[in-house]
């Protein structure tokens, strides 16, 4: 039982990074977005490029279609990881392995959190929640108007 | 000249409750004909986007700058209602959104308020109700559902009828009443109210006549509308016109608009009217409003250019319904019927800051075409699917863009507030391709292929947000063109 260096079998070849803030223009989709752009502008390399991918995030989303989807990454390996506040460094550190094993010649480790779109200051623990557009896809959980409509639009339903 | 109305766009719900449906649950006579049913996932608000989408449909030029939204039932208090009717249509953010909250009266004000500001630029005046009554009452029986919007314009523009006159009584006294969040008005004794309106209508009629410089019979089409018929059925007999020049109403298929009544009997002075003859509607509430109207030459321009857009007139909606609404499903989607709710969570009420970032798609349902390969996104994408070329996109409004079912689920076991659950494929003329819930169509006549246009319409409401989105809905007028649609 040893634990082995990796030194000297993996590099950083780019890296992007957005403003961090409160960020009301941008939601989880386009902080990866705008990362992932200038990370691979900055390497020379295209997305095709890339042959497996490690997200960390610890409430902004789960699994690894909260990065494939904005990306548009099909067909491609991606790992989500969380581990708290080093939810980072472990997509990092699992990027690196991958890459140092030889198992991929380029791999992306990326990180995200969109802490203000829940609705309250601070860490909340609390997903940030979005436009209200998934609800009307037909493969969603049906999304009636319960309580129903009230003509008043008081939202409370009238009892006698 | 002044200024005037250049269009104007009616929405009547597809849902009809026929009265005898009524007194067949609740037993004893509940009246002939039909009303007109908003469906569950409509209301004031979203009923006036449709409406405001119909009157710019076979409409050139600038749009609105100024957009006053008129109900008695608004699905918001302290939030403007007329900003979620600005986003669908995707006005300039220069332009103004207004709610004038209230009564059937502030129809008028509306009308006016519009007008008055078209002199300068184009305005829109939305009129919408949501009438519902307690079970069995006559406020729930002879009322509607429905919405109107009329684009003024001014000198330059082409105006189908000129703003002649406005002549107007007031009163405070008590006629009808409604406390906030209440389903039903109460009403005081009819016999009373006649007595108060008809002087008030009498004084506006003169006044009016008087300061336009003609005389009653010179009126070519006159409508008289208000919630308080044995009064509205005086004043119409007391005006001196010709018996020809009064306009029927759509009481027995549609029941009474209440607060969009005035403007559903506009569009039919305009749907009716010969070039320069002289248009009147009388309003009957809390006082009473005459607003004189010279029609033009571009009138006949006007309708036929709506008649190719494919919009129906007044009477043609009025007369031809969609589906009949059980009374016990009506009773439901009115909250008055409370029912088992499914056994799901909640929904969750929409973010913020997410939905403000998203309005041009939320609202104004744009897609994105990527430049580098053409492949158009629904939801719209930074990243292209196809080419996963980033930020290259074209934004392109699909709303007023109509499509074809490509396939479809029919639900019966997803709970829906109008069981079974229509979930469609559709592919978009020019291309594009979303999956999407029907709403107003009959399972029975859905096919691959079915024609059908988007509608503005509201999810769920949770935690008091109310969560406004597109559906497809059928569409039966016949298209020349029938692009593939889809990406190929």
């Amino acid at each position: 039982m040893s634990s082995n260096g990796i030194r000297d079998r993996v590099a950083i070849v780019g890296m992007g990074c957005t403003p961090f803030g409160e960020r009301w223009d941008k939601g989880v989709d386009d902080l990866l977005i705008d990362a992932a752009k200038d990370a691979i502008a900055s390497a020379g390399v295209t997305l095709d490029d890339i042959d497996a991918f490690w997200l960390g995030t610890m409430t902004s989303g789960t699994s690894g279609i909260t990065l494939a989807k904005p990306l548009k990454i099909d067909y491609k390996p991606v790992t989500r990881v969380e581990n708290f506040c080093a939810t980072g460094s472990e997509a990092f550190r699992n990027a690196c392995y991958a890459v140092a094993s030889g198992a991929y010649d380029l791999a992306m480790a990326i990180g995200v959190e969109k802490l203000k779109d829940t609705g309250y200051s601070g860490l909340t623990g609390i997903r940030p929640v979005g436009d209200g557009t998934d609800a009307a896809l037909s493969s969603q959980p049906p999304s009636p108007s319960w309580p129903p409509p009230t003509p008043s639009g008081t939202g409370s339903i009238p009892r006698r | 000249m002044t200024a005037g109305i250049v269009s104007w766009g009616v929405y009547l719900p597809y849902w009809r409750l026929q009265r005898s449906a009524i007194g067949a649950s609740l037993g004893g006579p509940s009246g002939r004909g039909s009303r007109s049913v908003a469906s569950y996932d409509e209301d004031t608000t979203t009923m006036g986007v449709e409406a405001s989408r119909r009157a710019l449909r076979a409409l050139d030029g600038p749009l609105p700058e100024d957009l006053f939204f008129s109900t008695p039932a608004p699905a918001y208090l302290d939030k403007t209602n007329a900003t979620a009717i600005h986003g669908a249509l995707e006005l300039p953010d220069w332009a103004g959104a207004y709610d004038m909250v209230g009564s059937v009266r502030s129809s008028v004000g509306t009308l006016r308020a519009a007008s008055a500001v078209a002199v300068d630029h184009r305005s829109v005046a939305v009129l919408s109700d949501l009438r519902t009554g307690l079970a069995g009452g006559p406020e729930e029986r002879d009322s509607g559902d429905g919405a109107v919007a009329l684009v003024f314009g001014g000198p330059g523009d082409a105006v189908v009828a000129h703003w002649v006159a406005h002549a107007g009584t007031t009163t405070e006294f008590l006629d009808r009443w409604r406390t906030p969040g209440e389903p039903d008005s109460k009403v005081w004794e009819e016999r009373f109210g006649q007595e108060v309106y008809v002087p008030l209508a009498t004084q506006a009629w003169a006044d009016a006549l008087k300061s336009a410089g003609v005389v009653a019979t010179d009126v070519g089409h006159v409508a008289v509308v208000g919630l308080h018929t044995r009064a509205v059925a005086a004043v119409r007999s007391s005006l001196g016109v010709r018996p020809e020049a009064l306009a029927a109403d759509r009481a027995a298929t549609v029941g009474n608009l209440g607060a969009a009544e005035a403007g559903a009997a506009l569009a039919d002075l305009l749907e009716r009217a010969e070039p320069g003859s002289l248009l009147a509607l009388v309003v009957v509430a809390d006082g009473a409003d005459v607003v004189l109207l010279r029609a033009t030459d571009a009138l006949p321009f006007a309708r036929e250019s709506r008649r190719v857009a494919g919009l129906a007139d007044v009477a043609g909606l009025a007369a031809s319904g969609g589906g009949d609404v059980p009374y016990t499903r009506f009773l439901t989607w009115r909250g008055e019927l409370l029912r088992e709710p499914p056994r799901r969570p909640d929904p969750e009420r929409p973010g913020a800051p997410a939905t403000w970032r998203s309005t041009p798609w939320k609202s104004g349902f744009e897609a994105s075409d990527c430049r580098a390969c053409g492949f158009r996104h629904l939801p719209p994408a930074r990243v292209c699917l196809r080419c996963r070329t980033i930020d290259e996109m074209d934004r392109v409004r699909l709303a007023d863009v109509g499509g074809r079912v490509a396939t479809f689920t029919i639900d019966r076991l997803a709970f829906s507030m109008s069981p079974p659950l229509i979930g469609a494929v559709v592919d978009f003329d020019g291309g594009g391709r979303y999956r999407c819930e029907m709403t107003d169509a009959d399972p029975d006549a859905v096919a691959t292929g079915t024609r059908v246009e988007m509608s503005f319409r509201r999810l769920n409401t949770a935690k008091g947000v109310h969560n406004y989105f597109w559906k497809a809905r059928p569409i039966h007028a016949p298209h020349v063109a029938d692009d593939e649609g889809g990406n190929a």
